[in-house]
């Protein structure tokens, strides 16, 4: 057996706010439908920004999924997680009905989980937890936490979506949560695949889930500039990644998941292979020379991107798109002038360069996951997405001309994915298609 | 339960101007929210346990307080005043008074496994008038325990037996073998669940044996305690120390008394067999039968 093993993707789920599922993801990314929209509660809660994008799911989708007294133990990050994963499964051919019931199904003792969460159950500990809280020194003695019941604790701690996850699947790998706020979603792949690598499973559930609680926005509205207030009345022109009138990232929630299997694992149970993961990388800019707590080392982010270039061994000519984090902030100039530093392409050969971000807004810890998931569609399919909102390129950025404004059929052979969050932190993954060797 | 459907809100009500059976109803549909074992919900009745994937509703043992909860929040009662156990103790019972929520206290809903058991707790805490016609349709909870592990034995052996079947070579081989053992385990426990005198039996030994450890703890309590006298006013750091042992030891003894209340109960009960306890005794017995027959063709 030779270490490192490769690793495929053999399936893909999908909650986000453009598209529950990945076809309608697909759908809606090929049309450049926006998922963001107003949101009274935002306003009536004062908030600068009041637009935001949630996935189009209620009680009537969730419990067309999963039965109803599981559906009572999940906060939204769960819910959102477990219907990313039962996709991903489905889609790798693993027959699941989670209504027909799941207790019974065998462990899966080769198969973990890593899925990620940025903030975590913020609708438990508001709506639950804190009401309970702010009556508990007038309730009886000893008695004051009893009227929580008893499911708090799975919904708040921080491995609720990976352990709900697990519970579904009945999976018997290592089944964990990551946190590396807006790196969450890749870092999560990135785990997945060095695990995989070095042999410690055959196959992983990995990505991230965040859910859409006014509480969980609330700190970055408290910032200045960096949620999006200017558009309250035109949601959908929010998110401008790239744009000249980027002010600010557009909140918003979602899982995406992907199932990562070792090449020989996959090829034994006859699994369609979607893509190829060839190199995946994450670092820190040690918050020193321009990286802060909110802001990246431009050094770290470039050396992050080289890493993954030079482990697998990639010219960057040959890289076909570049699925950005670019949120639609102040950051993004300085986002791009890390690709063409890391690159050093010339700036008419620069690939092409977007952000899924344009759509759905920022999922937070789900962000990586679910632009991961668009990256390798777009592999898969042969399409590049557009990166909406656009049109007036920021001045900063020199590689306009490599901006998608509208979608294109084309055939990629590599596409690079990055993630970049708080604390200065990296990731970085690059998917090739997957040509049958 | 960010996608849960908008719950009614609950209205308390007088339990005593309810009948038993309402009461039974209303306590089985309070629980729903945490029945994972949809199928085995749809059909549960009086006398299914809460606990348990096989012939429970799958609701998980750390739901159970919110079961009692769920009790509380449906019901009035007029035990409402508290009565010190002890002078000065935060401890309490609970004596008439006014109409007010209905409060169960620690340990007191220990056996009570079903939702016709959660009815009896009701009545012989006092809450509600007793009545036998009712509790003759309530399974006991000594009967709801030996019946269960019945099911749990049919279930585990009939899954042994098919993973068996599958295999081939040695690891058949020693596959059989383990079911040649469950099968003889549970034609064993079949024969003890047809003689409710040797069950009794069974159950009484379990029973001793419980007290006899509750019993050494009691001993081993008053020995502290003794110690802790003998040394009032003296050494401080000792008495710490013995303060210390004390509060282990009395926390290993309400454990133990806990188990001992549940042997006590089962003991005494299993020897005292009813139609509804029959009933369920078939069923269950039918099960390790069919389960062990096709142990046995495999083999």
């Amino acid at each position: 057996m030779s270490f490192p093993k490769r690793i495929v993707v053999t399936g893909l789920g999908v909650v986000a706010p453009n598209g529950l599922g990945l076809e309608a993801y697909r759908a809606a990314l090929k049309a450049g439908k926006s998922g963001i929209s107003h949101h009274e509660e935002l306003k009536a809660l004062n908030f600068a920004c009041q637009i935001g994008g949630k996935p189009p799911v209620g009680p009537d989708e969730a419990e067309a999924l999963i039965p109803e007294a599981d559906l009572a133990k999940l906060n939204e990050a769960m819910v959102y997680a477990t219907m990313a994963a039962v996709e991903a499964a489905r889609m790798s051919g693993v027959s699941i009905d989670l209504k027909k019931g799941y207790q019974d199904t065998p462990v899966d003792w080769d198969t973990g989980a890593i899925i990620g969460c940025g903030i975590g159950g913020m609708d438990t500990m508001l709506d639950e937890l804190g009401p309970v809280m702010s009556q508990a020194a007038d309730g009886e003695p000893g008695m004051g936490c009893r009227p929580m019941g008893t499911d708090i604790v799975p919904k708040i701690m921080e491995s609720s979506v990976s352990v709900a996850v697990g519970k579904f699947l009945g999976l018997g790998g290592q089944t964990t949560t990551n946190s590396s706020a807006c790196n969450t979603g890749t870092e999560a792949i990135f785990e997945a695949f060095k695990h995989l690598q070095m042999g410690y499973g055959e196959s992983m559930y990995a990505g991230g889930a965040e859910g859409t609680h006014a509480g969980t926005w609330s700190g970055f509205d408290a910032m200045r500039d960096v949620l999006c207030s200017k558009f309250n009345d035109m949601p959908e022109k929010g998110s401008q990644p790239m744009g000249a009138g980027a002010c600010g990232f557009v909140p918003a929630g979602g899982a995406g998941v992907v199932r990562l299997e070792t090449l020989e694992h996959a090829q034994k149970r006859g699994a369609k292979i979607l893509v190829e993961l060839v190199a995946a990388y994450c670092n820190s800019g040690g918050q020193r020379d321009g990286g802060t707590m909110t802001f990246p080392n431009p050094d770290g982010v470039a050396r992050c991107i080289r890493r993954v270039l030079k482990d697998s061994g990639v010219d960057p000519k040959r890289i076909s798109l570049i699925n950005g984090h670019l949120t639609s902030t102040g950051a993004d100039p300085r986002e791009v002038g890390s690709w063409i530093k890391a690159l050093e392409l010339p700036l008419d050969k620069f690939p092409l360069i977007q952000s899924t971000k344009s759509m759905i807004g920022h999922t937070l810890g789900a962000a990586g996951a679910l632009e991961s998931v668009a990256a390798i569609d777009q592999l898969v399919h042969g399409y590049v997405h557009p990166s909406i909102n656009s049109e007036n390129v920021h001045p900063q950025i020199p590689i306009g001309a490599s901006i998608p404004h509208e979608m294109k059929i084309k055939e990629l052979e590599y596409v690079v994915k990055a993630s970049f969050g708080f604390g200065d932190v990296n990731g970085c993954l690059l998917f090739k298609r997957w040509d049958g060797k | 339960m960010a996608f849960m459907r908008k719950q009614a809100v609950v209205e308390a009500t007088d339990i005593n101007t309810l009948p038993p059976d309402e009461v039974e109803k209303r306590i089985t549909a309070g629980v729903k929210k945490y029945a994972t074992n949809e199928a085995n919900f749809a059909k549960a009745d009086g006398n299914t346990p809460y606990l348990g994937q096989i012939v429970g509703m799958g609701i998980e043992s750390s739901n159970l307080a919110d079961i009692t909860m769920s009790i509380e929040r449906q019901f009035l009662t007029k035990l409402t005043t508290k009565v010190p156990l002890a002078d000065g103790s935060a401890e309490y019972k609970l004596a008439p008074g006014e109409l007010g929520k209905l409060r169960i206290l620690d340990g007191q809903d220990a056996l009570a496994a079903t939702p016709g058991l959660s009815v009896k707790m009701l009545m012989d805490l006092g809450h509600m008038p007793s009545s036998a016609s009712y509790l003759d349709k309530v399974v006991s909870f000594a009967y709801i325990m030996a019946c269960g592990d019945g099911w749990k034995m049919a279930d585990a052996l009939k899954k042994m037996t098919a993973k068996a079947e599958k295999l081939a070579g040695a690891e058949r081989a020693d596959a059989l073998s383990n079911v040649k053992t469950l099968a003889a385990q549970a034609k064993d426990y079949d024969t003890l669940l047809a003689d409710a005198a040797k069950l009794s039996a069974a159950k009484q030994k379990t029973y001793l044996s419980d007290k006899a450890s509750c019993d050494a703890l009691d001993n081993e309590l008053n020995v502290v305690l003794d110690k802790i006298k003998g040394h009032s006013g003296g050494d401080a750091a000792a008495i710490a120390k013995l303060r210390t042992e004390e509060a282990e030891v009395r926390t290993r003894l309400k454990m133990s008394a806990a188990k001992l209340r549940v042997s006590k109960d089962v003991a005494e009960a299993a020897g005292r067999r009813r139609p509804i306890e029959d009933q369920k005794v078939a069923e269950v017995r039918k099960a390790l039968q069919e389960a062990v027959a096709a142990a046995q063709t495999l083999a």
